[in-house]
């Protein structure tokens, strides 16, 4: 099958700053993947190449064309949200509907306006009235509504209450997400969406760091917690991190058979917030037990 | 391939709502202080009083109004179709300037808000290519309003018309009012079409500095509208001198009306007993003169430039 997002040694600089030092990305259809940094990792310049918005050196391919070149035409079965933001003020709801009917080949007018009666959104009323979350949600039902084959997120639930948050990913899921469909999606509350990834891209300092499927994390990482006298024998197996838990060690292994590691204490696959916390922290430096992925 | 370009021009006068309501403020304006002063004429006290000159205390009118006044009414129909003439010409001059300042502050924003508050995101989020974008906002300002003030220049011109009509039923000085001649009302029509458009191509080149300037500026795109046009001049003189940049711009900005080469004995009306004809008058505007000087096609030139050049900078420029 053709990748939905190929890109080979994708490079960018901003003067002498270097903002991607080279990032290969294979995305296939029907994933949903999220691409995880702390903030200055890249992300949003990575979404921003793949978008065609911003000048960049190396082979990057979206739904084969190229968005340095062929970004109207991209732009049709690609949709995006950056964040909550970004919707004029002066906008009406019902304007924005006419709007994106009136230029897009691939809207379904009526499945955006049936989305908005769904919520309290008014159609005569102005994006500047409506709450965060609201804004959230009418630019969702007009993503909602067009038959793209790449939707792209960048930190889309940015500053909204947990509710919405969990709405937002819902709606997404059930209303849009399908076989033929593929999500990028950038976020800091990686916890809230781990669930739903299929792949996830860790990115730091413009490189990226882990780029895996989900279904095969669990084979290729483990966590231990030794029993006390079994420390040193955990050690000695080369844990990639460790942190201290209520007095108890906490070790990450990559490529270690969870098998080989059970006797030696309790085992389970980490979650992606602690690989998150583990990779994006430099070899060796503390790390406080409630510290959470930034 | 779907059409998106009323769409785009639409979008334009949902965001600046003054591209719409000032002029209609405006013309309500002037409609409400013609009406007035068409009004205030003092017929109740005999219109053949007023001309005669027999009651000359209670009529604030001098004797040689009064001459002008008897002349006036004398005129063949031909002459008196110059004063619905210059009637219409100052109805077109009047909403031709406000909309000029109008279209000044549409364009130096109409490409700078969208950065300023990241809607740019969105709209670049949507299959429109940057050159329909750039293009749509160009067409508002050089064709739509345009086409607008002419309309709405005629629109006054038929309302005061019948105002006046109806005030001067019955009176004497009816006889000043020219027939209601199509003819002669699309032969305003023609004029007003020819002066527009050789005026959108003449300052084609200053809409197309303003359009630069929206996508361009990070910040202050009035100042830099206004400052560098008054600021490069003074510049000059202090340190070189010399005035080429005042002549240059000088002649950008009145060059069109230089170019036209009005004949001032058209314009002449009512001194001497002069009235002119309405052909002079219409025929005044020498408008070949403009379509066939070189200026006016290398500033098209230059508009153009500036106009690919703004396309390529909200294409390319990525300061979100």
């Amino acid at each position: 099958m053709t990748a939905i997002i190929e890109a080979r040694g994708l490079t960018k600089s901003y003067g002498s700053t270097q903002v991607l030092r080279g990032i290969d990305l294979n995305v296939q259809p029907g994933r949903i993947v999220g691409l995880i940094g702390p903030n200055g990792a890249g992300k949003t310049t990575a979404i921003k190449a793949i978008l065609g918005l911003t000048s960049f050196d190396g082979e990057l391919k979206v739904l084969g064309l190229d968005p340095r070149t062929e970004r109207d035409r991209l732009m049709e079965e690609v949709c995006f949200i950056a964040d909550v933001a970004v919707l004029p003020r002066w906008l009406k709801v019902s304007q924005a509907v006419d709007f994106v009917a009136g230029v897009h080949p691939r809207f379904d007018r009526k499945r955006a306006e049936e989305f908005l009666t769904k919520t309290d959104i008014k159609l005569d009323s102005r994006v500047r009235q409506l709450s965060k979350g609201m804004v959230t949600q009418l630019h969702l039902a007009l993503i909602l509504a067009i038959d793209a084959k790449l939707l792209v997120l960048d930190e889309p639930t940015l500053g909204l209450d947990l509710l919405f948050r969990r709405s937002f990913y819902d709606n997404l899921l059930n209303d849009y997400f399908d076989k033929e469909r593929t999500i990028l999606v950038t976020t800091h509350q990686v916890e809230e969406i781990e669930n739903i990834l299929t792949d996830i891209i860790f990115i730091q300092h413009g490189k990226i760091a882990l780029d895996t499927a989900m279904e095969t994390l669990g084979e290729r990482f483990t966590q231990l917690v030794p029993t006390a006298g079994n420390v040193d024998a955990a050690r000695a197996l080369k844990p990639f991190h460790e942190r201290e838990v209520f007095g108890r060690v906490a070790m990450l292994y990559d490529g270690r058979p969870m098998a080989e590691l059970a006797s030696l204490g309790e085992t389970r696959t980490p979650s992606v917030t602690d690989l998150f916390v583990a990779m994006m922290q430099p070899a060796g430096a503390p790390v406080a037990p409630s510290q959470e992925a930034a | 391939m779907k059409t998106t370009f009323p769409m785009l021009i639409r979008r334009e006068f949902w965001e600046h709502k003054s591209l719409w309501i000032a002029p209609l403020v405006w013309v309500g304006l002037i409609l409400f202080f013609s009406t007035w002063g068409v009004i205030q004429l003092p017929l109740e006290h005999g219109a053949d009083a007023l001309v005669s000159g027999q009651s000359s205390d209670q009529m604030h009118m001098s004797e040689q109004d009064r001459e002008r006044l008897r002349d006036a009414m004398k005129l063949p129909e031909d002459r008196k179709q110059s004063i619905f003439a210059f009637s219409f010409l100052a109805f077109f001059g009047m909403i031709s300037v406000f909309m000029t300042i109008v279209v000044f502050f549409y364009l130096i924003d109409c490409l700078y808000t969208e950065r300023k508050d990241r809607s740019i995101l969105f709209w670049k989020s949507l299959p429109i290519s940057d050159s329909n974008v750039v293009l749509s906002k160009l067409a508002v300002a050089m064709v739509v309003v345009p086409i607008g003030v002419i309309a709405l220049t005629a629109v006054t011109q038929i309302l005061i018309y019948i105002v006046v009509s109806i005030r001067l039923h019955g009176s004497v000085m009816s006889a000043v009012l020219p027939d209601w001649s199509f003819i002669a009302w699309l032969r305003s029509q023609a004029v007003a079409l020819g002066m527009m458009l050789g005026g959108v191509l003449w300052y084609a080149p200053i809409a197309g500095y303003l359009l630069l300037l929206s996508s361009w500026t990070k910040n202050k795109v009035f100042l830099w509208a206004i400052l560098p046009p008054i600021a490069l001049p003074v510049l000059e003189k202090v340190f070189l001198k010399s005035d080429y940049v005042l002549e240059f711009l000088g002649q950008r900005f009145t060059g069109y009306i230089q170019l036209m080469k009005l004949d001032p004995n058209a314009f002449e009306a009512g001194n001497n007993q002069h009235m002119p004809a309405v052909s002079e008058v219409y025929n005044a505007f020498h408008l070949s003169n403009v379509f066939l000087s070189a200026e006016m096609w290398i500033g098209v030139a230059a508009a153009a430039a500036m106009v690919f050049a703004t396309i390529r900078i909200r294409r390319y420029r990525d300061d979100t």
